[in-house]
């Protein structure tokens, strides 16, 4: 599976390279995100809870960081667990270009999705990682961009920690697609 | 838990079943049933489960136990009228309809309503409305010679 | 030549409607999923995610601790305290790797889909539900997914304990020792060299099978003093209860396998030996009560059904009048794991490279298969065991040699079809009696090909693209046991008890479990035929090892071939008894050929005032021994087994008609033919739906089925959405022609028919396509042929496109 965009970020590149960076932001933004621990500076371990009408599921995943160039690019490798569902494995890579006052991010996430989630049809799949791609999306633009959102999160009042956190919430938003796409279609085996 | 009243073949079932219990494994394992089959995994793909639910054609792993609450249903085991077959039945063993006869009740519960709403098909129409039935004995020839006999019985 | 006896006239032959479709239009039949024990428990299976990893840790507390479930077990419990499955009596004769494996994956597993652990439960979907919770910790290696590249060196090894991932590799041609081989190789070569005409391609054919619409079930009971009774949805009860006995080392006596009455399809994808029967029985015998397990059609696709991914790269030498003159063949198949008992998945490709020559006559061949292990589902018998991928190569190449000749493809096949039998081919195969001209004559006839071809100018002028294609099969008419010991250890033979009551009925037991062939119905037309009785006074009982003679099993067309033969002599071994009580009785001296059996009376042919109700006789021989000849002792029942001193064979031939769209490759057959050499026909409804079913699973195999593995090897389709079987509006319908010799070594003239019909089929389809094309050049070396696929030759070959 393949994804990839381009979104418009109605902030300068340091603010949103700050804000991807930001753990409370990203815990906010993410459908479903419950926890967020740093293992090691560049590993991290997240879990992803989907709901879907009276169901619900964890999807536990890790992320390592890699070719960090600040405040332009990332790329991430992850991969998460969802249990009988499946798995999936995600490299991603993360550029910011400016754009006057606004940034240009573009993204490219693929992912290698075994076990049942695998089985359930690419484009399926595909549509369902899109739409929650955008759904994280349109949160992270309005907890960024100051104008539209008076009431926007302020960073956390705990010290903003001194690592950088990975851009993992590609892989995050990925996976809980995959996950929310199977738990919305789950039959029985 | 959720307790249902179902009318199968004009008796009622009344029974105490999870709310997830599907309508096929109902029929099946609560109500003894077996007439109706389960050939795919609950995908409502290959028709074998078809039953009538109200008099049409419905594939009964797409649906769940407690959404037929109140409902009439009618399995294959109800198409016969005590020892008279159907003109329908008749005509699948008059044809060789049927080799394993696995896909057979869905296939019968499924053209028993097209039918009625198709009391003259041509071949193409017969053979579009078996779609939502896999046949893998039969290639489907000796099928449509049935259903096509049937047809011309009526009229 | 057998002179066919006096038979009543109404049976043979009849259009009879079947004994088996009451009970199944009014659905009161009885498969293995309508039966119900008391206190039965279910089991659900939890299955790899990938393809090839070792097992860290298996965490099954939390399932465990589901309320309902009565037992967790891994592949540990089966490696400590039960057999392998690597047992003698699921081994073939041949020379092959055969990797240990146990019921339940032990430290590995090998492809996407392993069983690893399997739950009991007293309900279903709690067992279900408690699957989903066992935690399997894998830590994944590298995987080998095309058989060429797992015979390279330094390919991942898929079994640790065998060196290579080479399971088999053999030469079918040229003698028994390396010399005679590559004498042989040399000659051909030579062949080669001279040849006015060469084809050389690289054919390949994806994986794909039989899906028949039941899918397995095991119900196991365990009882201390008769010990295990498992009802099994397989082919073959009888090999069924002796391995159940070996690997769970029970007494043979305490073991009794029954199939069920009623079974959904089998189509030789039941035929195996299967590790999950094993798991099932074990845990009705540790826990002491009715497990059951159905499988679901996810387990089904993801584990079984699987054959013909197979590459060939053939050549065929002939002469430029089309005289073929040589084959070689370089196979190497796909066998997945290897690892499912009695047929390791190789036995299929095995066979279909000895089947590899066809109906042709050729002067040499150089016939060799290498089959190689993968992270893969082993593969299982379908339907046209073995020769879906060699035939179809074949019936391509004949076509491309045709085209080099300038010949049309039909007049070149009867120029090279085997012209007397019996004959041997070059690989060895016996072809034992059939008239193969006077079939594709007779299809010929119908298919009209001058007329077509007009059709097809005419079509052309006005930018339509018709076409028409030819494939034929020799196709196996059971398996002697010349053939069945060294390929699978077990014999060929066919046996049938018949048992006679007092009331004139007769009782048939055959060992061989049938899955809608209607057994029933063809034996007891054969009995009526014999007796002068009803096919309503018979009743056939089959697959229960308690009450059957043994057989070998429904496969390989045996049916008509080996069963009905052994009913027929068992029969005329009971019409000897009551012919010699009768003319006693009447005071005259007679052999049994001056008695008729019709209409329910036994009359002495030369006196016809001389006769007695079959019913009465009967009753008198079981009932009423007394004044009896000398010699002869009451009652009347008979088993007898029959085997044909050669293999025996059926053949047919398929005429194609296609029209193609060129703006999109969409094709539409327009016309199916056939032409069958099926000996003598007992029903012919029964062997006409029997060739309907086998040509549609060829169309399926061929256009719409492929399983596909992922480069990770994951299996992408487990599902019917993924995985299409060809519905009603998919397929034409079928014309067919009989054209039979009664076959010489059977005591009926029939011929086992209906396993190996799909194998031409892929071969006239795309023939047909192809010479719908022929304007742009377009050949078809590939299975599944596809709309997308003959669009895009298109678009490389430069045709007007919309």
């Amino acid at each position: 599976m393949e994804l990839n965009d381009q979104i418009r970020i109605n902030a300068p590149r340091a603010q949103v390279f700050k804000a991807l960076n930001d753990p409370e932001i990203l815990r906010q933004a993410i459908p479903g995100c419950e926890e967020l621990n740093a293992l090691s500076p560049t590993e991290f371990a997240a879990t992803v809870a989907a709901k879907i009408g009276p169901l619900s599921a964890k999807f536990k995943g890790s992320v390592a960081l890699a070719d960090i160039v600040t405040p332009v690019s990332y790329t991430l490798s992850g991969e998460g667990k969802g249990g009988p569902a499946g798995f999936a494995k995600v490299r991603a890579s993360v550029a910011l270009a400016e754009d006057g006052a606004a940034t240009l991010l573009s993204y490219t996430v693929q992912a290698d999705i075994g076990g049942k989630l695998g089985q359930l049809g690419g484009a399926l799949v595909d549509r369902t990682a899109q739409k929650l791609a955008g759904e994280f999306f349109e949160k992270f633009n309005r907890l960024v961009a100051p104008a539209s959102e008076p009431a926007a999160v302020a960073p956390s009042a705990a010290p903003a920690p001194t690592t950088r956190l990975p851009i993992w919430w590609i892989a995050a938003a990925a996976m809980a697609a995959i996950l929310a796409w199977y738990l919305l279609h789950a039959s029985r085996t | 838990m959720k307790t249902i009243s179902v009318t199968i073949n004009g008796e009622a079932y009344v029974e105490t079943v999870p709310v997830r219990m599907l309508l096929v494994d109902f029929i099946r394992e609560k109500c003894g049933l077996t007439g109706t089959h389960v050939s795919c995994t609950y995908e409502g793909v290959c028709g074998a489960c078809t039953v009538q639910l109200n008099g049409e054609a419905i594939k009964s792993c797409m649906m769940l136990a407690a959404q037929a609450d109140g409902h009439r249903v009618t399995t294959v085991e109800g198409l016969a009228n005590g020892e008279e077959l159907t003109p329908l039945q008749k005509a699948f063993k008059a044809h060789h309809g049927l080799q394993c006869g696995f896909c057979t009740p869905g296939i019968l519960m499924n053209m028993t309503e097209f039918l009625q709403k198709n009391p003259r098909p041509t071949d193409d129409e017969i053979r579009r409305g078996l779609v939502g039935n896999l046949c893998r004995c039969t290639g489907y020839v000796h099928i449509v010679d049935a259903v096509r006999a049937a047809a011309n019985s009526a009229t | 030549m057998a002179a066919i006896p006096q038979d009543s006239k109404d049976w043979m032959g009849a259009r009879l409607e079947r004994k088996e479709d009451l009970r199944l239009i009014t659905g009161h039949g009885k498969y293995v999923a309508d039966i119900v024990l008391p206190g039965m428990l279910h089991a659900a299976f939890v299955r790899s995610d990938h393809a090839h990893a070792k097992i860290k840790r298996i965490d099954t507390t939390e399932a465990a601790a589901l309320p309902g479930v009565v037992a967790v077990f891994t592949g540990d419990e089966f490696k400590d305290h039960c057999k392998s499955m690597r047992q003698p009596v699921l081994l073939p004769n041949l020379p092959a790797k055969y990797p240990l494996y146990y019921a339940l994956a032990i430290d590995k597993v090998k492809f996407h889909g392993d069983p690893v652990a399997v739950i009991i439960a007293r309900d279903k979907y709690v067992a279900e539900d408690a699957a989903e919770l066992v935690v399997v910790d894998y830590a994944e290696l590298p995987v080998v997914l095309d058989p060429e590249a797992a015979l390279e060196p330094g390919a991942v090894r898929v079994h640790d304990d065998e060196a290579d991932n080479e399971m088999f590799s053999m030469t079918f041609t040229g003698g028994a020792t390396i010399e005679e081989q590559d004498k042989n190789a040399a000659e051909v070569e030579k062949i080669f060299q001279s040849a006015d005409v060469v084809v050389k391609e690289r054919f390949r054919v994806h994986r794909t099978g039989t899906t028949p619409m039941e899918t397995r079930g095991v119900l196991a009971e365990w009882s201390p003093s008769d010990g295990l009774t498992v009802y099994n949805t397989t082919q073959r009860p009888h090999i069924d209860r002796l391995a159940f006995a070996d690997i769970l080392d029970i007494p043979a006596e305490k073991v009794r396998v029954i199939a069920p009455r009623d079974m959904g399809g089998g189509f030789g994808l039941k035929a195996p030996f299967y590790r999950e029967s094993i798991v099932i029985a074990y845990a009705a015998r540790k826990l002491k009560r009715p497990v059951r397990w159905i499988e679901s059609r996810y387990e089904g696709l993801m584990n079984i059904g699987q054959e013909r991914g197979q590459v060939n790269d053939l050549e065929v030498a002939a002469t430029k009048d089309g005289k073929l003159l040589a084959l070689r063949n370089r196979g190497v198949a796909d066998c997945g794991t290897g690892q499912i008992g009695v047929y390791w998945g190789f036995v299929m490709p095995f066979l279909g490279a000895v089947e590899m020559p066809n109906a042709y006559t050729w002067n040499a061949g150089d016939v060799r298969l290498k089959v190689a292990f993968t992270n893969k589902a082993c593969l299982t018998p379908s339907r046209a065991f073995g020769h879906f991928p060699t035939r179809f190569a074949i019936e391509r190449a004949v076509d491309m040699v045709a085209r080099k000749c300038s010949l049309e493809p039909a007049d070149l096949r009867r120029k090279n079809l085997v012209p007397k039998l019996p004959y041997t081919s070059v690989t060895g195969e016996y072809y034992d009696s059939g008239d193969f001209l006077k079939v594709w004559d007779s299809l010929m006839v119908k298919a009209d090909l001058p007329a077509f071809r007009r059709e097809q100018a005419t079509a052309r002028a006005a930018g339509r693209y018709l076409g028409i294609g030819f494939g034929c099969g020799v196709e196996l008419s059971g398996v002697a046991s010349e053939l069945m010991v060294p390929m699978e250890n077990q014999p060929g033979y066919g046996a049938a008890t018949v048992r006679l009551d007092p009331r004139g009925k007769a009782f048939i037991f055959g060992g061989d479990a049938p899955g809608g062939q209607g057994h029933e119905t063809t034996i007891s037309q054969i009995v009526a035929a014999t007796f002068g009785i009803s096919p309503e006074d018979t009743v056939i009982t089959t697959g229960d090892t308690g009450t059957t003679p043994f057989g070998s099993g429904t496969i390989g067309a045996r049916m008509g071939s080996y069963f009905a033969s052994a009913v027929r002599k068992a029969c005329d071994e009971l019409k000897e008894k009551i012919t010699h009580v009768l003319a006693h009785d009447l005071g005259v001296r007679a052999t049994v050929e001056e008695f008729a059996f019709t209409n329910g009376e036994v009359i002495y042919a030369r006196d016809p005032a001389k006769r007695k109700g079959f019913r009465e006789i009967v009753e008198r021989i079981i009932m009423f021994p007394v004044n009896l000849p000398e010699g002869e002792v009451g009652g009347l029942e008979s088993t007898a087994f029959f085997e044909a001193a050669k293999p025996m064979i059926c053949f047919n031939a398929d005429c194609c008609v296609v029209e193609v769209d060129i703006t999109n490759g969409n094709f539409k057959i327009q016309r199916w033919v056939t032409s069958e050499d099926v000996g003598n026909v007992i029903n012919p409804m029964i062997v006409d739906g029997q060739m309907h079913g086998a040509i549609v699973q060829g169309l399926s195999n061929a256009i719409f089925e492929e399983f596909i593995y992922n480069e990770q090897g994951q299996q992408l389709t487990a599902d019917f959405e993924h995985y299409k079987l060809a519905t009603a509006a998919d397929v034409p319908t079928i014309e067919i022609t009989y054209a039979s010799t009664p076959c010489p070594h059977t005591p009926l003239g029939t011929r086992g028919i209906g396993e190996g019909r799909p194998s031409a089929v892929s071969g006239a389809l795309c023939n047909a396509l192809c010479d719908a094309l022929s304007l742009f050049n377009i050949e078809i070396t590939e299975l599944p042929i596809r709309p997308n696929v003959l669009w895009k030759k298109l678009q490389a070959a430069g045709a007007v496109t919309k």
